[in-house]
């Protein structure tokens, strides 16, 4: 038996939000530490990494592991029928068929059940081994949205470089180039806006900007992303939760020549 | 986990994008001329997982990878060759008058009535015998049945290939062979038990049909029997054959159903017979 009360639907609805856009249906795997996801898009060149940990639940419980297999639009239709405020139960049976979904007004005297059809998914978890990572940067989701999407404009790539002491976002395009380079930044006041880059070796990776715009869908998940860059290897872009995280990780485009 | 660069990079169009240096432009010049200085193409990678990296479609039987884009296109271009029949031009084949034969000369698809005609494919034009293979080549995949012999291509009196042609494409094909051989002892075949009747032959038949396939959109418009009775009329000149003098190589469950409609025969147990003969028979 599954049971999971969220504090509020909105947690929820984001998260959904940030991911049907990039894979129509995924396995939620619920063990007694919360529950996860994996998928891959259809085209294998994002794959999404979702851990929900108990305590971002005020109530949880999971008897036995269970893999619910969840159609994300139809999951984001349900789910918008409930107030952002009010509290989420997710519950299912052990060899349960759907997923129930009940929302409560704190308000109002007013429960909303639905239940879900859950689907037959034939995916296997994927082992995404520990990766060395060359160079961090943490900066506002915000920013890191608007940057990609002003970018977008340009050009279908962007560019990332990491220097020592800064990153530079490039797009250039048949219309003309752009750059924003932003710097690492200590706000004490607001630690939210704070920028910090970290560095073992400078990179210089680039992303499909249509990728990228699917990613920034999760922008209001978190205050924060933090972008992890490895030489040839996929970029991971993590939204933290109050108790777990959202990740993509997502396969760079190369130079034909090389 | 690592990243899989596309193996087809020369070819591949996935998310390839220009990077151009733009010159200044004069402004007093008539014509604005842009002229790429330094152009680096950009490829997609892909993530390198466990999970299987071809599909094979169901309906065509093509393996291809789902997030290759050339792999798609030609999936899609093959698949709907498949769907709706191989493109065949006007011009080919020897199209055969069954105005005086109950053969008609129009489909009945979507409420709707499409004219069709059936031809003979002209071993002496190679376009068309390639195209023709095409088509067997696609009822061979789909039917999983090995490749058939090809007499029909060396000699009329072997062999010969009848097509139903509608909307310019190649939408049912029927492959024959002659069975005048002596060795060739054709034998009766229970249907429903997908069994051989040993030591009894059935005599006096003519023809053999190595392959009978219609393209999956154009199903359920009894093309299949309007090929038969093609056969019938076609295959010798001046000889209406019988039912009975056709046999069957290995029918398939429907190619079994068609052939019991055909020329079934019901035996005293209760069980339709149908002439089958080993189509790699000497």
């Amino acid at each position: 038996m599954l049971e999971g009360k969220f504090e509020e639907a909105s947690l929820l609805k984001k998260i959904v939000e940030a991911m049907k856009d990039c894979v129509s249906s995924c396995n939620f795997n619920c063990t007694e530490n919360g529950i996860s996801v994996q998928a891959v898009d259809n085209s294998r060149v994002l794959l999404i990494s979702l851990l929900i940990e108990k305590d971002t639940f005020e109530e949880y419980r999971c008897d036995r592991n269970i893999t619910l297999g969840v159609g994300l639009g139809s999951l984001s239709k349900i789910i918008g029928n409930g107030a952002n405020s009010d509290y989420l139960t997710i519950s299912a049976d052990d060899d349960a068929d759907k997923l129930n979904i009940i929302f409560e007004d704190k308000v109002k005297d007013k429960i909303s059940e639905y239940n879900l059809k859950l689907l037959d998914i034939d995916a296997d978890l994927l082992d995404v081994g520990p990766m060395d990572t060359d160079a961090t940067i943490t900066l506002p989701s915000a920013d890191f949205a608007k940057i990609c999407k002003d970018m977008k404009v340009l050009s279908e790539s962007l560019q990332i470089i990491v220097t020592k002491d800064s990153a530079l976002f490039q797009s250039v395009g048949d219309i003309g180039t752009g750059n924003i380079v932003i710097r690492p930044k200590t706000d004490i006041d607001h630690p939210e806006e704070s920028v910090t880059i970290s560095l073992d070796k400078p990179i210089d990776l680039s992303f499909g900007s249509k990728y990228l715009s699917d990613i920034i869908k999760a922008t209001s998940l978190s205050q924060k992303v933090t972008i992890k860059l490895t030489d040839q290897s996929p970029g991971v872009f993590e939204y933290k939760l109050p108790s777990g995280y959202l990740r993509f990780y997502l396969a760079p485009k190369f130079d034909e020549s090389n | 986990m690592e990243v899989q660069r596309c193996r087809n990079c020369r070819n591949c169009t996935i998310d390839r994008v220009s990077l151009m240096v733009l010159t200044s432009v004069r402004a007093n010049k008539s014509k604005s001329v842009t002229k790429p200085v330094h152009t680096v193409k950009k490829v997609q990678s892909h993530l390198r997982t466990s999970l299987p990296q071809q599909e094979i479609c169901p309906v065509c039987k093509m393996a291809y990878v789902p997030y290759l884009a050339q792999d798609i296109k030609l999936h899609d271009a093959y698949h709907q060759k498949v769907q709706l029949g191989r493109p065949w031009t006007e011009s080919w084949g020897n199209v055969l008058d069954v105005s005086t034969l109950a053969i008609p000369q129009k489909i009945q698809r979507n409420s709707t009535l499409i004219p069709c005609k059936y031809v003979e494919v002209n071993i002496d034009n190679k376009v068309e015998v390639n195209a023709a293979q095409q088509v067997i080549g696609i009822a061979n995949k789909c039917l999983n049945a090995p490749p058939e012999c090809n007499y029909w291509m060396s000699d009329k009196s072997r062999g010969k290939v009848f097509l139903c042609i509608a909307e310019n494409r190649a939408i049912g094909v029927v492959v024959t062979e002659s069975l005048n051989d002596p060795k060739v002892k054709p034998h009766w075949f229970i249907v429903e038990k997908g069994r051989v009747v040993e030591n009894q032959t059935v005599k006096d038949v003519l023809v053999g049909i190595s392959r009978i396939y219609v393209s999956p959109e154009w199903r359920r418009s009894g093309i299949a029997l309007q090929l038969l009775k093609v056969v019938c009329h076609f295959s010798f000149f001046g000889i209406t054959l019988k039912p009975l003098q056709i046999a069957w190589s290995q029918p398939s469950e429907y190619g079994g159903k068609l052939a019991s409609k055909f020329s079934g025969v019901k035996h005293k147990s209760g069980k339709i017979l149908i002439p089958v003969y080993n189509e790699h028979s000497p």
